[in-house]
Protein backbone atom coordinates (compact mmCIF):
# COMPACT_ATOMS: atom_id res chain seq x y z
CA UNK A 1 0.00 0.00 0.00
CA UNK A 2 1.36 3.40 -0.91
CA UNK A 3 1.28 6.18 1.67
CA UNK A 4 -1.91 8.13 1.66
CA UNK A 5 -1.94 11.42 -0.32
CA UNK A 6 -2.74 14.56 1.67
CA UNK A 7 -6.28 15.96 1.72
CA UNK A 8 -6.82 17.97 -1.46
CA UNK A 9 -8.49 21.34 -1.35
CA UNK A 10 -10.84 20.57 -4.23
CA UNK A 11 -13.09 17.56 -4.40
CA UNK A 12 -11.55 14.89 -6.64
CA UNK A 13 -13.60 13.46 -9.46
CA UNK A 14 -13.10 9.81 -8.64
CA UNK A 15 -13.29 7.68 -5.53
CA UNK A 16 -10.45 5.23 -4.88
CA UNK A 17 -11.73 1.95 -3.54
CA UNK A 18 -9.84 -0.87 -1.81
CA UNK A 19 -11.81 -4.00 -1.07
CA UNK A 20 -9.72 -6.24 1.17
CA UNK A 21 -10.35 -9.66 2.68
CA UNK A 22 -8.20 -11.44 5.26
CA UNK A 23 -6.66 -13.59 2.59
CA UNK A 24 -6.85 -11.47 -0.55
CA UNK A 25 -7.52 -8.03 -2.03
CA UNK A 26 -10.42 -8.08 -4.45
CA UNK A 27 -10.10 -4.44 -5.47
CA UNK A 28 -7.05 -2.37 -4.84
CA UNK A 29 -6.82 1.32 -5.67
CA UNK A 30 -9.64 1.15 -8.19
CA UNK A 31 -10.98 4.48 -9.40
CA UNK A 32 -14.77 4.52 -9.37
CA UNK A 33 -17.63 7.01 -9.36
CA UNK A 34 -19.63 5.73 -6.41
CA UNK A 35 -19.97 2.82 -4.05
CA UNK A 36 -22.97 1.79 -1.99
CA UNK A 37 -22.09 -0.06 1.17
CA UNK A 38 -24.52 -2.02 3.36
CA UNK A 39 -23.96 -0.33 6.71
CA UNK A 40 -25.79 -1.58 9.79
CA UNK A 41 -27.77 1.65 9.71
CA UNK A 42 -28.80 1.06 6.10
CA UNK A 43 -27.48 1.42 2.58
CA UNK A 44 -24.91 4.18 2.46
CA UNK A 45 -23.78 5.81 -0.74
CA UNK A 46 -20.24 7.12 -0.93
CA UNK A 47 -19.26 9.74 -3.51
CA UNK A 48 -15.92 11.42 -4.00
CA UNK A 49 -15.42 14.04 -1.35
CA UNK A 50 -17.39 12.14 1.28
CA UNK A 51 -16.67 13.14 4.84
CA UNK A 52 -14.31 10.88 6.74
CA UNK A 53 -16.40 8.08 8.25
CA UNK A 54 -16.05 4.76 9.99
CA UNK A 55 -18.99 2.44 9.50
CA UNK A 56 -19.74 -1.12 10.48
CA UNK A 57 -21.26 -3.26 7.76
CA UNK A 58 -23.96 -5.90 7.90
CA UNK A 59 -24.31 -8.79 5.45
CA UNK A 60 -25.43 -7.30 2.20
CA UNK A 61 -24.53 -6.13 -1.24
CA UNK A 62 -21.72 -3.77 -2.09
CA UNK A 63 -22.39 -1.98 -5.36
CA UNK A 64 -19.56 -0.41 -7.29
CA UNK A 65 -20.52 2.14 -9.95
CA UNK A 66 -17.93 2.83 -12.60
CA UNK A 67 -19.28 4.88 -15.49
CA UNK A 68 -22.13 2.75 -16.81
CA UNK A 69 -20.77 -0.41 -15.28
CA UNK A 70 -22.23 -1.72 -12.05
CA UNK A 71 -20.48 -4.52 -10.18
CA UNK A 72 -22.10 -6.15 -7.19
CA UNK A 73 -20.38 -8.08 -4.41
CA UNK A 74 -21.99 -9.83 -1.51
CA UNK A 75 -20.23 -9.06 1.77
CA UNK A 76 -20.60 -11.20 4.85
CA UNK A 77 -19.79 -8.31 7.19
CA UNK A 78 -16.96 -5.93 7.83
CA UNK A 79 -16.04 -2.28 8.05
CA UNK A 80 -15.97 0.68 5.73
CA UNK A 81 -13.30 3.24 6.41
CA UNK A 82 -13.66 6.41 4.36
CA UNK A 83 -10.85 8.93 4.44
CA UNK A 84 -11.02 12.64 3.84
CA UNK A 85 -9.13 12.36 0.55
CA UNK A 86 -11.74 10.21 -1.20
CA UNK A 87 -10.14 6.87 -0.47
CA UNK A 88 -12.48 4.18 0.76
CA UNK A 89 -11.12 1.05 2.45
CA UNK A 90 -13.73 -1.64 2.70
CA UNK A 91 -12.72 -4.58 4.83
CA UNK A 92 -14.89 -7.66 4.65
CA UNK A 93 -14.48 -11.04 6.23
CA UNK A 94 -15.84 -12.71 3.11
CA UNK A 95 -16.92 -11.25 -0.20
CA UNK A 96 -17.94 -12.81 -3.50
CA UNK A 97 -19.22 -11.34 -6.76
CA UNK A 98 -22.97 -11.90 -7.00
CA UNK A 99 -22.80 -13.91 -10.19
CA UNK A 100 -20.90 -16.63 -8.36
CA UNK A 101 -23.70 -17.32 -5.90
CA UNK A 102 -26.06 -20.24 -6.52
CA UNK A 103 -29.66 -19.16 -5.84
CA UNK A 104 -31.04 -22.67 -5.28
CA UNK A 105 -28.51 -23.23 -2.50
CA UNK A 106 -29.54 -19.89 -0.99
CA UNK A 107 -33.20 -20.96 -0.92
CA UNK A 108 -32.32 -24.26 0.61
CA UNK A 109 -30.18 -22.60 3.27
CA UNK A 110 -32.90 -20.12 4.09
CA UNK A 111 -35.56 -22.79 4.65
CA UNK A 112 -33.11 -24.87 6.66
CA UNK A 113 -32.20 -22.03 8.99
CA UNK A 114 -35.81 -20.91 9.40
CA UNK A 115 -36.66 -24.44 10.52
CA UNK A 116 -33.72 -24.43 12.89
CA UNK A 117 -34.85 -21.14 14.34
CA UNK A 118 -38.33 -22.51 15.00
CA UNK A 119 -36.95 -25.68 16.54
CA UNK A 120 -34.25 -23.94 18.59
CA UNK A 121 -34.50 -24.36 22.34
CA UNK A 122 -31.36 -22.85 23.85
CA UNK A 123 -30.24 -19.26 23.40
CA UNK A 124 -27.08 -20.35 21.61
CA UNK A 125 -29.04 -22.33 19.05
CA UNK A 126 -31.47 -19.46 18.58
CA UNK A 127 -28.64 -16.99 18.01
CA UNK A 128 -26.92 -19.25 15.51
CA UNK A 129 -30.12 -19.93 13.62
CA UNK A 130 -30.96 -16.23 13.61
CA UNK A 131 -27.58 -15.40 12.10
CA UNK A 132 -28.12 -18.02 9.42
CA UNK A 133 -31.55 -16.62 8.61
CA UNK A 134 -30.20 -13.06 8.42
CA UNK A 135 -27.37 -13.95 6.08
CA UNK A 136 -29.50 -16.09 3.80
CA UNK A 137 -32.33 -13.59 3.56
CA UNK A 138 -29.80 -10.90 2.73
CA UNK A 139 -28.36 -13.18 0.05
CA UNK A 140 -31.85 -13.81 -1.24
CA UNK A 141 -32.66 -10.13 -1.35
CA UNK A 142 -29.36 -9.47 -3.09
CA UNK A 143 -30.06 -12.01 -5.78
CA UNK A 144 -33.63 -10.99 -6.44
CA UNK A 145 -33.35 -7.26 -5.83
CA UNK B 1 38.18 -86.86 -11.60
CA UNK B 2 40.03 -87.47 -8.37
CA UNK B 3 43.27 -85.94 -9.57
CA UNK B 4 41.64 -82.71 -10.72
CA UNK B 5 39.57 -82.13 -7.63
CA UNK B 6 42.51 -82.72 -5.26
CA UNK B 7 44.11 -79.21 -5.44
CA UNK B 8 40.75 -77.54 -4.93
CA UNK B 9 40.25 -79.58 -1.85
CA UNK B 10 43.63 -78.66 -0.37
CA UNK B 11 43.31 -74.97 -1.20
CA UNK B 12 40.07 -74.45 0.56
CA UNK B 13 40.47 -76.86 3.38
CA UNK B 14 39.62 -74.27 5.98
CA UNK B 15 36.23 -73.66 4.43
CA UNK B 16 35.44 -77.25 3.83
CA UNK B 17 36.49 -78.37 7.25
CA UNK B 18 33.24 -76.97 8.50
CA UNK B 19 31.28 -79.17 6.17
CA UNK B 20 33.49 -82.12 6.96
CA UNK B 21 32.93 -81.77 10.68
CA UNK B 22 29.23 -81.29 10.29
CA UNK B 23 28.81 -84.52 8.41
CA UNK B 24 30.41 -87.12 10.67
CA UNK B 25 28.20 -89.90 9.39
CA UNK B 26 29.93 -89.87 6.04
CA UNK B 27 33.32 -90.10 7.74
CA UNK B 28 32.47 -93.04 9.96
CA UNK B 29 30.46 -95.09 7.52
CA UNK B 30 32.89 -95.02 4.63
CA UNK B 31 36.40 -94.38 6.05
CA UNK B 32 38.24 -95.83 3.09
CA UNK B 33 36.04 -94.63 0.25
CA UNK B 34 37.98 -91.43 -0.15
CA UNK B 35 36.98 -91.31 -3.74
CA UNK B 36 33.30 -91.24 -3.07
CA UNK B 37 33.80 -88.53 -0.47
CA UNK B 38 35.64 -86.30 -2.81
CA UNK B 39 33.03 -86.85 -5.47
CA UNK B 40 30.31 -85.93 -3.04
CA UNK B 41 31.66 -82.50 -2.17
CA UNK B 42 31.53 -80.78 -5.55
CA UNK B 43 27.97 -82.03 -6.02
CA UNK B 44 26.75 -81.01 -2.60
CA UNK B 45 28.34 -77.57 -2.62
CA UNK B 46 28.65 -76.21 -6.14
CA UNK B 47 30.62 -73.10 -5.14
CA UNK B 48 32.27 -73.80 -1.82
CA UNK B 49 35.17 -71.48 -2.48
CA UNK B 50 33.26 -68.34 -3.33
CA UNK B 51 34.28 -66.12 -0.44
CA UNK B 52 31.80 -63.38 -1.20
CA UNK B 53 28.77 -65.56 -0.63
CA UNK B 54 29.92 -66.62 2.79
CA UNK B 55 27.92 -64.68 5.33
CA UNK B 56 29.90 -64.40 8.55
CA UNK B 57 28.00 -61.90 10.69
CA UNK B 58 29.79 -62.86 13.86
CA UNK B 59 33.18 -61.72 12.61
CA UNK B 60 32.26 -58.59 10.64
CA UNK B 61 30.50 -55.59 12.28
CA UNK B 62 29.05 -54.02 9.11
CA UNK B 63 26.95 -55.57 6.37
CA UNK B 64 29.18 -54.21 3.64
CA UNK B 65 30.17 -57.66 2.57
CA UNK B 66 27.89 -59.18 -0.02
CA UNK B 67 27.73 -58.00 -3.61
CA UNK B 68 24.04 -58.73 -3.66
CA UNK B 69 23.45 -56.80 -0.44
CA UNK B 70 25.32 -53.82 -1.82
CA UNK B 71 23.31 -53.87 -4.99
CA UNK B 72 20.06 -53.96 -3.05
CA UNK B 73 21.17 -51.11 -0.85
CA UNK B 74 22.05 -49.00 -3.86
CA UNK B 75 18.60 -49.63 -5.32
CA UNK B 76 16.91 -48.63 -2.07
CA UNK B 77 18.93 -45.45 -1.81
CA UNK B 78 18.13 -44.54 -5.39
CA UNK B 79 14.43 -44.85 -4.68
CA UNK B 80 14.73 -42.85 -1.47
CA UNK B 81 16.55 -40.14 -3.34
CA UNK B 82 13.74 -39.88 -5.88
CA UNK B 83 11.20 -39.48 -3.08
CA UNK B 84 13.16 -36.85 -1.18
CA UNK B 85 13.81 -34.86 -4.32
CA UNK B 86 10.12 -34.91 -5.20
CA UNK B 87 9.22 -33.76 -1.70
CA UNK B 88 11.71 -30.94 -1.94
CA UNK B 89 10.20 -29.67 -5.19
CA UNK B 90 6.67 -29.90 -3.83
CA UNK B 91 7.63 -27.96 -0.72
CA UNK B 92 9.43 -25.36 -2.83
CA UNK B 93 6.36 -24.81 -4.97
CA UNK B 94 4.14 -24.48 -1.93
CA UNK B 95 6.44 -22.03 -0.16
CA UNK B 96 5.83 -19.44 -2.82
CA UNK B 97 2.07 -19.77 -2.49
CA UNK B 98 2.30 -19.59 1.28
CA UNK B 99 4.37 -16.43 1.04
CA UNK B 100 1.83 -14.93 -1.32
CA UNK B 101 -0.93 -15.71 1.16
CA UNK B 102 1.01 -13.86 3.86
CA UNK B 103 1.43 -10.86 1.57
CA UNK B 104 -2.20 -10.91 0.51
CA UNK B 105 -3.42 -10.92 4.05
CA UNK B 106 -1.38 -7.90 4.92
CA UNK B 107 -3.62 -5.07 3.58
CA UNK B 108 -6.50 -6.35 5.68
CA UNK B 109 -4.49 -6.51 8.88
CA UNK B 110 -2.91 -3.13 8.28
CA UNK B 111 -6.18 -1.39 7.51
CA UNK B 112 -7.66 -2.85 10.67
CA UNK B 113 -4.76 -1.50 12.67
CA UNK B 114 -5.27 1.96 11.21
CA UNK B 115 -8.93 1.96 12.08
CA UNK B 116 -8.14 0.81 15.59
CA UNK B 117 -5.52 3.46 16.00
CA UNK B 118 -7.71 6.30 14.80
CA UNK B 119 -10.64 5.21 16.92
CA UNK B 120 -8.41 5.01 19.96
CA UNK B 121 -6.98 8.43 19.23
CA UNK B 122 -10.41 9.94 19.03
CA UNK B 123 -11.89 8.11 21.94
CA UNK B 124 -9.25 8.96 24.44
CA UNK B 125 -11.44 11.52 26.06
CA UNK B 126 -14.48 9.30 26.04
CA UNK B 127 -14.69 6.35 28.29
CA UNK B 128 -14.79 3.48 25.89
CA UNK B 129 -14.47 0.09 27.44
CA UNK B 130 -13.01 -2.63 25.35
CA UNK B 131 -12.73 -5.96 27.10
CA UNK B 132 -9.93 -7.22 24.95
CA UNK B 133 -7.52 -4.48 25.97
CA UNK B 134 -8.15 -4.92 29.68
CA UNK B 135 -4.86 -5.27 31.51
CA UNK B 136 -5.31 -7.35 34.63
CA UNK B 137 -2.77 -8.64 37.11
CA UNK B 138 -1.62 -11.85 35.55
CA UNK B 139 -2.33 -15.09 37.36
CA UNK B 140 -2.80 -17.55 34.55
CA UNK B 141 -1.28 -17.49 31.10
CA UNK B 142 -2.43 -19.39 28.03
CA UNK B 143 0.25 -20.45 25.57
CA UNK B 144 -0.94 -21.16 22.04
CA UNK B 145 1.69 -23.35 20.36
CA UNK B 146 1.53 -23.66 16.59
CA UNK B 147 3.24 -26.73 15.16
CA UNK B 148 2.97 -28.63 11.93
CA UNK B 149 0.94 -31.63 10.93
CA UNK B 150 3.51 -33.72 9.18
CA UNK B 151 7.08 -34.62 9.92
CA UNK B 152 10.15 -34.70 7.71
CA UNK B 153 10.73 -31.00 8.26
CA UNK B 154 13.99 -31.00 10.13
CA UNK B 155 14.06 -29.27 13.51
CA UNK B 156 10.96 -27.18 12.90
CA UNK B 157 8.51 -28.76 15.33
CA UNK B 158 11.16 -29.41 17.95
CA UNK B 159 12.23 -25.77 17.96
CA UNK B 160 8.70 -24.57 18.72
CA UNK B 161 8.11 -27.20 21.38
CA UNK B 162 11.42 -26.45 23.07
CA UNK B 163 10.47 -22.78 23.19
CA UNK B 164 7.14 -23.72 24.78
CA UNK B 165 8.91 -25.82 27.39
CA UNK B 166 11.29 -22.96 28.20
CA UNK B 167 8.43 -20.54 28.57
CA UNK B 168 6.62 -22.94 30.87
CA UNK B 169 9.75 -23.11 33.04
CA UNK B 170 9.94 -19.32 33.14
CA UNK B 171 6.32 -19.04 34.12
CA UNK B 172 6.73 -21.65 36.80
CA UNK B 173 9.67 -19.72 38.22
CA UNK B 174 7.58 -16.56 38.27
CA UNK B 175 4.94 -18.49 40.15
CA UNK B 176 2.32 -18.14 37.46
CA UNK B 177 -0.15 -20.75 36.42
CA UNK B 178 -0.23 -21.77 32.79
CA UNK B 179 -2.19 -23.78 30.28
CA UNK B 180 -1.29 -24.87 26.78
CA UNK B 181 -3.43 -24.78 23.67
CA UNK B 182 -1.81 -26.87 20.99
CA UNK B 183 -2.48 -26.40 17.29
CA UNK B 184 -1.15 -29.01 14.89
CA UNK B 185 -0.85 -32.78 15.07
CA UNK B 186 2.81 -32.84 16.02
CA UNK B 187 2.25 -30.60 19.00
CA UNK B 188 -0.82 -32.59 20.01
CA UNK B 189 1.14 -35.84 20.01
CA UNK B 190 3.93 -34.25 22.02
CA UNK B 191 1.64 -32.87 24.70
CA UNK B 192 -0.42 -36.01 24.92
CA UNK B 193 2.64 -37.84 26.11
CA UNK B 194 3.27 -35.22 28.74
CA UNK B 195 0.18 -34.69 30.83
CA UNK B 196 0.90 -31.17 31.96
CA UNK B 197 -1.95 -28.67 32.05
CA UNK B 198 -3.61 -28.77 28.68
CA UNK B 199 -6.81 -27.15 27.59
CA UNK B 200 -7.59 -27.88 23.99
CA UNK B 201 -6.08 -29.74 21.17
CA UNK B 202 -7.06 -28.57 17.73
CA UNK B 203 -6.57 -31.49 15.51
CA UNK B 204 -4.47 -30.46 12.62
CA UNK B 205 -4.78 -27.88 10.02
CA UNK B 206 -6.05 -28.40 6.54
CA UNK B 207 -3.31 -27.90 4.03
CA UNK B 208 -3.64 -24.19 3.91
CA UNK B 209 -4.43 -22.06 6.93
CA UNK B 210 -7.81 -20.40 6.44
CA UNK B 211 -9.60 -17.79 8.44
CA UNK B 212 -12.12 -20.42 9.52
CA UNK B 213 -9.46 -22.27 11.49
CA UNK B 214 -8.16 -19.00 12.86
CA UNK B 215 -11.70 -18.26 13.96
CA UNK B 216 -11.92 -21.51 15.93
CA UNK B 217 -8.76 -20.66 17.84
CA UNK B 218 -9.83 -17.04 18.21
CA UNK B 219 -13.23 -17.99 19.65
CA UNK B 220 -11.64 -20.30 22.14
CA UNK B 221 -9.06 -17.77 23.27
CA UNK B 222 -11.61 -14.97 23.35
CA UNK B 223 -13.96 -16.95 25.57
CA UNK B 224 -11.17 -17.83 27.97
CA UNK B 225 -9.91 -14.28 28.17
CA UNK B 226 -13.25 -12.56 28.58
CA UNK B 227 -14.41 -15.02 31.22
CA UNK B 228 -11.25 -14.05 33.14
CA UNK B 229 -10.00 -17.61 33.36
CA UNK B 230 -6.90 -16.47 31.54
CA UNK B 231 -5.23 -13.12 32.06
CA UNK B 232 -2.74 -13.22 29.22
CA UNK B 233 -2.53 -15.09 25.96
CA UNK B 234 0.76 -15.71 24.25
CA UNK B 235 1.22 -17.07 20.78
CA UNK B 236 4.26 -19.23 20.00
CA UNK B 237 4.90 -19.70 16.30
CA UNK B 238 7.76 -19.74 13.83
CA UNK B 239 8.50 -16.52 12.09
CA UNK B 240 9.66 -16.77 8.52
CA UNK B 241 13.06 -15.09 8.44
CA UNK B 242 14.52 -16.57 5.30
CA UNK B 243 14.37 -19.81 3.36
CA UNK B 244 17.15 -21.28 5.44
CA UNK B 245 16.44 -19.72 8.78
CA UNK B 246 13.26 -19.54 10.80
CA UNK B 247 12.83 -18.41 14.37
CA UNK B 248 10.22 -19.45 16.87
CA UNK B 249 8.90 -16.30 18.56
CA UNK B 250 6.60 -15.63 21.45
CA UNK B 251 4.06 -12.94 20.76
CA UNK B 252 1.53 -11.52 23.21
CA UNK B 253 -1.87 -11.86 21.65
CA UNK B 254 -4.10 -10.63 24.45
CA UNK B 255 -4.49 -8.11 25.97
CA UNK B 256 -4.29 -6.10 22.76
CA UNK B 257 -2.16 -3.02 22.87
CA UNK B 258 -3.89 0.25 22.17
CA UNK B 259 -1.87 0.88 19.06
CA UNK B 260 -2.62 -2.55 17.71
CA UNK B 261 0.99 -3.48 17.15
CA UNK B 262 2.13 -7.02 17.70
CA UNK B 263 4.52 -6.93 20.60
CA UNK B 264 7.10 -9.31 21.85
CA UNK B 265 7.01 -10.47 25.45
CA UNK B 266 9.37 -7.67 26.36
CA UNK B 267 7.13 -5.12 24.71
CA UNK B 268 9.32 -4.68 21.64
CA UNK B 269 7.32 -4.43 18.49
CA UNK B 270 7.91 -7.35 16.20
CA UNK B 271 5.91 -6.05 13.31
CA UNK B 272 7.90 -6.28 10.13
CA UNK B 273 8.02 -2.87 8.57
CA UNK B 274 9.84 -4.04 5.51
CA UNK B 275 9.24 -7.53 4.35
CA UNK B 276 10.97 -9.59 1.78
CA UNK B 277 9.05 -11.49 -0.75
CA UNK B 278 10.69 -14.58 -2.15
CA UNK B 279 10.33 -15.70 -5.70
CA UNK B 280 11.29 -19.14 -6.81
CA UNK B 281 12.77 -18.85 -10.26
CA UNK B 282 15.13 -20.81 -12.43
CA UNK B 283 18.53 -19.62 -13.40
CA UNK B 284 20.73 -21.78 -15.61
CA UNK B 285 18.33 -24.62 -15.13
CA UNK B 286 18.66 -24.68 -11.37
CA UNK B 287 16.12 -23.51 -8.85
CA UNK B 288 17.19 -20.34 -7.10
CA UNK B 289 15.52 -17.89 -4.81
CA UNK B 290 15.33 -14.19 -5.52
CA UNK B 291 14.20 -11.58 -3.11
CA UNK B 292 11.93 -8.67 -3.75
CA UNK B 293 11.27 -6.03 -1.18
CA UNK B 294 7.71 -5.18 -0.43
CA UNK B 295 7.44 -1.63 0.81
CA UNK B 296 5.83 -1.58 4.19
CA UNK B 297 3.01 0.76 4.91
CA UNK B 298 4.28 4.05 6.17
CA UNK B 299 2.08 4.82 9.09
CA UNK B 300 1.49 8.53 8.77
CA UNK B 301 -0.05 10.20 11.74
CA UNK B 302 -3.33 11.46 10.47
CA UNK B 303 -5.97 12.88 12.67
CA UNK B 304 -8.96 13.98 10.69
CA UNK B 305 -12.13 13.76 12.68
CA UNK B 306 -13.97 10.68 11.69
CA UNK B 307 -17.70 10.52 11.73
CA UNK B 308 -18.94 7.40 13.39
CA UNK B 309 -21.95 5.82 11.81
CA UNK B 310 -22.43 3.78 14.90
CA UNK B 311 -21.29 4.33 18.41
CA UNK B 312 -17.50 3.86 18.68
CA UNK B 313 -17.92 1.30 21.43
CA UNK B 314 -20.03 -0.82 19.13
CA UNK B 315 -17.52 -0.48 16.34
CA UNK B 316 -14.65 -1.41 18.62
CA UNK B 317 -16.60 -4.38 19.91
CA UNK B 318 -16.96 -5.72 16.43
CA UNK B 319 -13.45 -4.75 15.39
CA UNK B 320 -11.47 -6.46 18.13
CA UNK B 321 -12.49 -10.06 17.36
CA UNK B 322 -11.77 -9.41 13.71
CA UNK B 323 -8.36 -8.11 14.61
CA UNK B 324 -7.71 -11.10 16.83
CA UNK B 325 -8.67 -13.37 13.98
CA UNK B 326 -6.34 -11.63 11.57
CA UNK B 327 -3.41 -11.84 13.99
CA UNK B 328 -3.91 -15.55 14.53
CA UNK B 329 -4.31 -16.11 10.81
CA UNK B 330 -1.07 -14.30 10.12
CA UNK B 331 0.72 -16.43 12.71
CA UNK B 332 -0.70 -19.59 11.12
CA UNK B 333 0.35 -18.51 7.65
CA UNK B 334 3.87 -17.60 8.68
CA UNK B 335 4.18 -20.84 10.59
CA UNK B 336 3.05 -22.78 7.54
CA UNK B 337 5.52 -20.98 5.29
CA UNK B 338 8.36 -21.71 7.74
CA UNK B 339 7.36 -25.36 7.92
CA UNK B 340 7.49 -25.63 4.15
CA UNK B 341 10.88 -23.93 4.03
CA UNK B 342 12.20 -26.28 6.73
CA UNK B 343 10.87 -29.29 4.85
CA UNK B 344 12.46 -28.06 1.66
CA UNK B 345 15.82 -27.75 3.37
CA UNK B 346 15.57 -31.10 5.13
CA UNK B 347 14.65 -32.88 1.90
CA UNK B 348 17.38 -31.08 0.02
CA UNK B 349 19.96 -32.25 2.56
CA UNK B 350 18.53 -35.76 2.46
CA UNK B 351 18.83 -35.82 -1.31
CA UNK B 352 22.44 -34.67 -1.17
CA UNK B 353 23.25 -37.28 1.44
CA UNK B 354 21.58 -39.96 -0.64
CA UNK B 355 23.62 -39.00 -3.69
CA UNK B 356 26.86 -39.15 -1.72
CA UNK B 357 25.97 -42.44 -0.07
CA UNK B 358 25.07 -43.95 -3.42
CA UNK B 359 28.39 -42.84 -4.84
CA UNK B 360 30.33 -44.40 -1.96
CA UNK B 361 28.36 -47.61 -2.09
CA UNK B 362 28.79 -47.84 -5.85
CA UNK B 363 32.54 -47.60 -5.42
CA UNK B 364 32.51 -50.32 -2.77
CA UNK B 365 30.24 -52.45 -4.92
CA UNK B 366 32.48 -52.17 -7.93
CA UNK B 367 35.49 -52.98 -5.83
CA UNK B 368 33.85 -56.12 -4.48
CA UNK B 369 32.66 -57.15 -7.87
CA UNK B 370 36.13 -56.74 -9.39
CA UNK B 371 37.73 -58.60 -6.51
CA UNK B 372 35.37 -61.48 -7.04
CA UNK B 373 36.09 -61.62 -10.74
CA UNK B 374 39.83 -61.44 -10.09
CA UNK B 375 39.56 -64.25 -7.57
CA UNK B 376 37.74 -66.49 -10.00
CA UNK B 377 40.25 -65.79 -12.73
CA UNK B 378 43.12 -66.53 -10.37
CA UNK B 379 41.61 -69.83 -9.36
CA UNK B 380 41.00 -70.85 -12.93
CA UNK B 381 44.58 -69.96 -13.80
CA UNK B 382 45.91 -71.82 -10.76
CA UNK B 383 43.85 -74.83 -11.67
CA UNK B 384 45.08 -74.68 -15.24
CA UNK B 385 48.68 -74.41 -13.97
CA UNK B 386 48.18 -77.43 -11.77
CA UNK B 387 47.14 -79.44 -14.78
CA UNK B 388 50.32 -78.68 -16.61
Amino acid sequence: MTPRPPTPSTIPSKLTVNLVLPYDSLLSAKEVDMVIVPATTGQMGVLPGHVATIAELKPGVLTVHEGNEVKKYFLSSGFAFIHANSVADIMAVEATPLDQIDSSLVQKGLTEFTQKLNAASTDVEKAEAQIGVDVHSALNAALTG
Amino acid sequence: MIVTSFPFFSMSTSNLSAWVISKPSIHESVPLSFRSQLNLFPVLDPTPFSRTNVYQPSTLPSIQNGVRELRERIETIKNTQKVTEAMKLVAAAKVRRAQEAVINGRPFAETLVEVLYSINEQCQSEDVEVPLTAIRPVKKVALVAITGDRGLCGGFNNAVLKKVENRIEELKNLGLDYTVISVGKKGNAYFEKRPSLNVDRFIGREYFPTSKEAQVIADNVFALFVSEEIDKVELIYTKFVSLIKSDPVICTLLPLTAKGEACDVKGISIDASEDEFFRLTTREGKLTVERDHVMGLKRSIFSPNYQFEQHPAQILDALMPLYLNSQILRALQESYASELAARMNAMSNATDNAVELKKNLSIAYNRERQAKITGEILEIIAGADALV
